[in-house]
């Protein structure tokens, strides 16, 4: 071969990569752009309400649950997986913590390392179920979603079940529950970047094959993020019980479609890979949260929020999808 | 070329979206008025009469009001955001609603949401521990319409809050105890019944409970088997292959289109003129059903409850309280059909240009306005409330 030829070659890769990295570093823009649009569009329409003090607490309040459960979820879709049991999965989790605050035997305090133990022995069995059976996780996710949302049903069948809610309020405190946040994400954040676990994770994703060759154990590093992600549901799990004071069989119902929602809007890629960053998941999560916020105070009815949230949906996912690789790119 | 194709496809969404909403504000001239009920057009403004007394609309302070329910694009959610609308308009009050989404803790956020978007006062299909404490910190008056709370803890939370106002419901378990009592009157021994799944609803699960009763009270009536869930169309082709000698069925309600499906199932399952039927929620279909006597027991006229609840929320806003203890559900009957010409009545005096309940005479219940309002006034409302009630009052505005 000519050396011209040789140099252009070199030359069609090296601007292949420059137009990959330009592509890479607009994508990465893309959601923190989104997320601060949504704020600037909110703020001009609302009057400035949207970031008074009182609605930066509701916010707070809001996003607590799906900026947690987003955390544990990049465990999950940065190898690849998915869980659909996420809603049940906290239903149940709320049935033990009132469990534990209603019962005459166990002391209250017990109610929040109950909630997590519960969710993390569920997404253990999630887990299990997908790896050691083989089942695809989306339908594993499903079937637990079945056994947990029947035992709520079922628990909840006679009447609705109350806890003793001014008992409980100084978990509603905006402090505590910002200080549970900054501990979830600085955990979170240092074992998904820094850990080997996390790294494996990754590289699950990227080809499960080449990890396995790897020498990584993939079963036990696929179990261990649904137990995460069913720890983390259980802690908010036990914050929804005291925010609310009650649970009937609805408890949970759609987190799993929040928690995608933010997935796909923060840019996360769903089929995992080296390309996950756990700020993704969390602009993702901040974004729905402002939306539904920032169209209620707005005054939109209810049933035009679904659409105006359906066509951003759309609209983002449209701009962020990276058709060359048929995946979701940051 | 394709961010291009991109944004054209979403221009064009829009536009289709804009198109279709336009379409649904013009006014369906063609619909015959006993065809089906109608709740999308708004109800005919009535002009207060100067020997009423009462103030118009635009000589009342302005104020805003949040509304809190499952949704407003069913028959139910839509019958209830016109009234509102109605009596927004009435009252010189802004309303602004809000749904709950699929969760219960949506309601919480819900109304955290409406308090900050200025909301004075707050009607609600629930009123949860996290939801008095959010209207009582800020201040926020919450009213309980259509459904109603009895956890002691809960009820304690609101007896001592300034701010909850109280719960106006229909009485469900007295409703399924009434359907059990028509069916055997009309002769049914051998019945199955149909509600969603136990804990979804709790106005469902008092019917239930209603129902369970009366069954224990008439013995003879024999319970086929029932089904607790939201597959119910199967659910009643199971019933119809198993027990042939069905000839009563029970549905708790169905606002979200399930009384149709269940009379489309009846029709294709051929039980028709085998077993008689009883539900609440009034849908398309009802008519012919009625006429052809499979439907034997229908209720319906829920929705001015929230009116009611919306008197009482103002009452409390002008400084005018007229609920002592709110921690007392006051209970309205459902409003019964047994007849087609019934029916009739129903789709021109409740589903038609007037609301059940006017302007004046939602007015005549504030203290404000009216020093003889009291929570008499509000219970002898409740127990006239029925189809003749309604003909009687407004027959002169046809």
């Amino acid at each position: 071969m000519s050396n011209i030829g040789i140099q252009q070659k070199v030359g069609v890769r090296q601007n292949l990569l420059q137009d990959a990295s330009k592509r890479n570093k607009l994508n990465g823009i893309l959601p923190f752009a989104g997320l601060l649009l949504v704020i600037l569009f909110f703020t001009i329409v609302t009057g400035g309400s949207i970031l008074d003090a009182q609605n930066l607490n509701n916010l707070l309040h809001q996003s607590f649950t799906v900026v947690i459960v987003a955390v544990g979820a990049v465990f999950v879709y940065s190898h690849g997986g998915m869980d659909m049991s996420l809603g049940a999965l906290q239903g149940i989790t709320q049935l033990g913590a009132a469990w534990v605050i209603t019962s005459s035997i166990l002391p209250p305090g017990l109610a929040i390392p109950a909630s997590i133990l519960i969710g993390m022995l569920v997404g253990t069995i999630t887990g299990g179920v997908h790896v050691l059976m083989g089942v695809p996780a989306f339908v594993a996710s499903l079937c637990v979603r079945y056994i947990c949302s029947g035992i709520t049903y079922t628990v909840t069948s006679k009447q609705d079940i109350y806890i003793p809610y001014t008992e409980f309020t100084q978990y509603n405190s905006g402090v505590i529950k910002a200080l549970v946040l900054i501990v979830v994400l600085a955990a979170g954040y240092i074992i998904f970047e820094y850990t080997r676990f996390g790294k494996n994770l990754k590289a699950i994703g990227g080809n499960i094959t080449v990890a396995k060759q790897s020498g990584i154990a993939t079963k036990l590093n696929i179990v261990l993020a649904y137990a995460i992600i069913g720890g983390l549901v259980g802690l908010t799990g036990f914050f929804t019980l005291t925010r609310v004071g009650m649970i009937n069989a609805s408890s949970g119902q759609g987190l799993e479609l929040n928690i995608l929602t933010a997935i796909v809007l923060g840019g996360f890629p769903l089929t995992g890979g080296s390309a996950s960053r756990l700020h993704s998941a969390i602009i993702g999560a901040l974004t729905v949260t402002v939306l539904t916020n920032g169209l209620t105070l707005w005054g939109i009815d209810p049933y035009i929020i679904g659409g105006i949230k359906g066509l951003l949906f759309i609209l983002i996912v449209g701009v962020t999808y990276d058709r060359s690789k048929g995946k979701l790119v940051l | 070329m394709k961010k291009f194709t991109m944004l054209l496809s979403i221009v064009l969404v829009l536009m289709l979206t804009l198109s279709l909403a336009a379409c649904g504000a013009e006014k369906a001239v063609e619909d015959k008025p006993a065809a089906k009920p109608e709740s999308t057009e708004g109800f005919k403004e009535i002009e207060v009469s100067d020997e009423s007394g009462y103030p118009k609309a635009a000589d009342l302070p302005k104020h805003k009001i949040g509304v809190l329910y499952w949704g407003y694009t069913d028959l139910l959610g839509s019958q209830i955001k016109k009234n509102l609308d109605y009596l927004g308009k009435e009252f010189n009050c802004e309303m602004v609603y809000a749904d709950g989404g699929m969760a219960i803790e949506g309601y919480v956020t819900a109304t955290e949401n409406l308090i900050q978007n200025g909301a004075e006062g707050i009607i609600s299909i629930f009123a949860l521990p996290g939801m008095i404490e959010a209207c009582e910190k800020a201040g926020v008056y919450l009213v309980q319409g259509l459904n109603e709370t009895s956890d002691e803890d809960t009820l304690t939370l609101m007896k001592n809050s300034k701010y909850f106002v109280g719960m106006f419901t229909e009485n469900d378990y007295e409703c399924g105890y009434t359907m059990v009592e028509d069916l055997y009157n009309k002769g049914c021994r051998n019945i199955t019944y149909m509600s969603p799944t136990p804990g979804m609803a709790a106005n469902h699960d008092n019917r239930v409970r209603g129902i369970e009763d009366a069954l224990k009270d008439y013995p003879d009536m024999q319970l086929l088997s029932n089904y607790r869930g939201e597959a119910q169309v199967e659910a009643l082709q199971n019933f119809a292959a198993v027990y042939p000698e069905m000839d009563g069925l029970i549905v708790t309600g169905g606002t979200q289109g399930g009384t149709e499906s269940i009379y489309q199932t009846i029709q294709s399952e051929g039980l028709s003129g085998k077993v008689k039927f009883a539900t609440i929620d009034i849908g398309e279909g009802t008519a012919e059903r009625l006429e052809s006597g499979d439907l034997a027991w229908i209720a319906g006229g829920q929705y001015p409850t929230t009116g009611i609840a919306f008197s009482a929320l103002y009452n409390a806003l002008v400084g005018t309280p007229v609920i002592e203890d709110c921690t007392k559900t006051v209970y309205r009957p459902f409003m019964s059909i047994q007849s087609p010409e019934e029916f009739e009545q129903y789709i021109k005096y409740v589903d038609g240009d007037i609301p059940p309940y006017t302007g004046d005479e939602v007015k005549a219940l504030i203290k404000k306005f009216n020093p003889d309002a009291s929570l008499d006034l509000y219970e002898q409302y409740g127990k006239a409330y029925g189809i003749q009630d309604v003909v009687e009052r407004h027959k002169d505005l046809f």
